[in-house]
């Protein structure tokens, strides 16, 4: 009896174990499931939890996933160049860089205007900062249509910060949301979760663009009894001081619903290089920006 | 040596058709993510690596136990840049589906796998649908979801040949 004690412990501690993994292996499918919901609700709930994780697997990824989307790239640029429509392609391309160009000089027309305006009624402004910018490849995307997002080759290391707006060819598709030190991803306005104070040129109205998953994006907070016309170019306000002031976004078109929206000027799915607007660099920011975050210290310099 | 160097040569040659499997999983995460311009569809890609889920269920279960399956679809959510856990989740639900229909399935020919594909998809993309909804309150238009499923279907028999090729090698090393 003494001797068989030691022995039918460790079997009855194995059968336990073994019993417990049984009904883990069990249940372990609902485990994953009810796993994979809480994920998703934290993710929901608190998304900068993530922020880490995610920026550090873009950051190992995004070698490969640049080195992949290479061949396709080359194997699309070589299938154009052997259709026999190349010559039709040249002078369309041609003639879509002029039209580019035209509008861009249209665009800039009608912001000096603006700016001319302004500088007229209020004589002793300040001028924006002179603006500089990353130009950076597009390596990927969300692959999901719930998803708006870009990938892009350029992170911190190159200058890229969060919250810097992003632009197409002809004018701001999105900004940047996560910044590793390779690469890093902009979340575009068309996404549901965007939102970017705006401002619409000639009847100098402000407003909100919001995402909506769709081409034709929303216009929120538009004063009531305003009038607004269609194809009035939509720039941003510069409210918030997070995006400069008069960067190109879209036009105005009327919805199917007779709402107003905002078509963009560059439709951000066809991008393949994008252009990052650096942060101004311009002295009396940082100095009002220093005297706002330590008021104690400037007050004391001030003083003496 | 001799016998350890032809032992470990068995041992490769064993588990080549595990190693491929999953070299084409990672294949299909990163083509998941990646922008394509051959296929000019924007911002839609087919669901890359839920072909690979649905496919390998279906033959080879035991080389993607569901905690694999969890693992790769929590790494697509951390690269795709939406909801963590949407796709991790949605591949458990998809396999433990498949995994309970296994004998149907195996029996049918391959226009009703084919079918049965584009099921999975339109279950996968109505999770994902419900579950955005729910918690950020807007999803994308009907039309760009019927469009991502039709793409995903299509681009399916392309995308399975390799799969079905690791598969009969895997028959053929037995």
């Amino acid at each position: 009896m003494m001797r068989s004690r030691p022995r039918s412990a460790p079997r009855k501690t194995s059968a336990r174990v073994a019993m417990m993994v049984a009904q883990i292996a069990r249940y372990s499918p609902f485990g994953f499931l009810i796993l994979g919901f809480f994920l998703v609700t934290s993710s929901a709930l608190a998304p900068q939890l993530w922020q880490g994780p995610r920026t550090a697997a873009t950051d190992l990824v995004s070698p490969i996933v640049s080195t992949l989307s290479r061949p396709f790239q080359f194997v699309a640029d070589g299938i154009g160049g052997m259709t026999g429509i190349n010559d039709l392609r040249a002078e369309n391309d041609r003639l879509k860089s002029e039209n580019d160009r035209l509008r861009e000089w249209y665009q800039t027309a009608l912001l000096l205007q603006a700016e001319n305006k302004s500088l007229k009624d209020l004589l002793n402004v300040m001028p924006e900062p002179s603006q500089s910018y990353i130009t950076a490849r597009v390596i990927g995307d969300s692959g999901s249509p719930f998803v708006k997002s870009l990938l892009l080759t350029a992170g911190s290391q190159d200058g890229i910060e969060d919250g810097q707006a992003v632009l197409g060819g002809q004018g701001m598709i999105g900004r940047v949301i996560e910044t590793g030190r390779k690469a890093s991803r902009i979340l575009l306005l068309n996404d549901i979760n965007s939102r970017v104070p705006v401002v619409i040129l000639g009847s100098n109205v402000k407003a909100i663009l919001a995402g909506n998953n769709e081409n034709i994006l929303d216009l929120e907070h538009v004063p009531p009894d305003t009038l607004i016309k269609s194809n009035d170019a939509v720039t941003t306000s510069g409210h918030g001081g997070l995006f400069p002031q008069g960067l190109p976004i879209g036009q105005i078109v009327k919805k199917e619903d007779g709402t107003l929206g905002v078509r963009l000027y560059s439709d951000p799915a066809s991008v393949s290089y994008v252009q990052i607007v650096e942060k101004p660099e311009d002295v009396n920011t940082r100095r009002s920006i220093q005297t706002l975050t330590t008021p104690s210290s400037s007050f004391e310099e001030d003083g003496n | 040596m001799e016998f350890s160097s032809s032992s470990f040569a068995v041992r490769v040659r064993e588990s080549a058709p595990l190693i491929l499997l999953w070299l084409y999983m990672f294949l299909l995460l990163f083509l998941n993510i990646s922008s394509l311009p051959l296929l000019d569809m924007g911002t839609l890609t087919p669901a890359f690596l839920l072909m690979g889920v649905f496919f390998w269920s279906l033959y080879w279960s035991q080389a993607i136990p569901l905690w694999s399956l969890f693992l790769i679809g929590f790494a697509l959510d951390l690269l795709a840049g939406g909801l963590v856990g949407l796709n991790a989740l949605c591949f458990c639900m998809v396999s433990l589906l498949i995994l309970s229909q296994t004998r149907f399935l195996k029996a049918q020919n391959w226009l009703v796998i084919w079918v049965s594909f584009m099921v999975a998809v339109v279950l996968v993309l109505s999770i994902q649908f419900l579950l955005v909804y729910m918690f950020q309150g807007g999803s994308p238009p009907l039309y760009e979801l019927a469009l991502s499923a039709l793409i995903s279907t299509l681009a399916y028999p392309l995308m399975m040949w390799p799969m079905h090729w690791i598969n009969r090698l895997r028959f053929a090393m037995a």
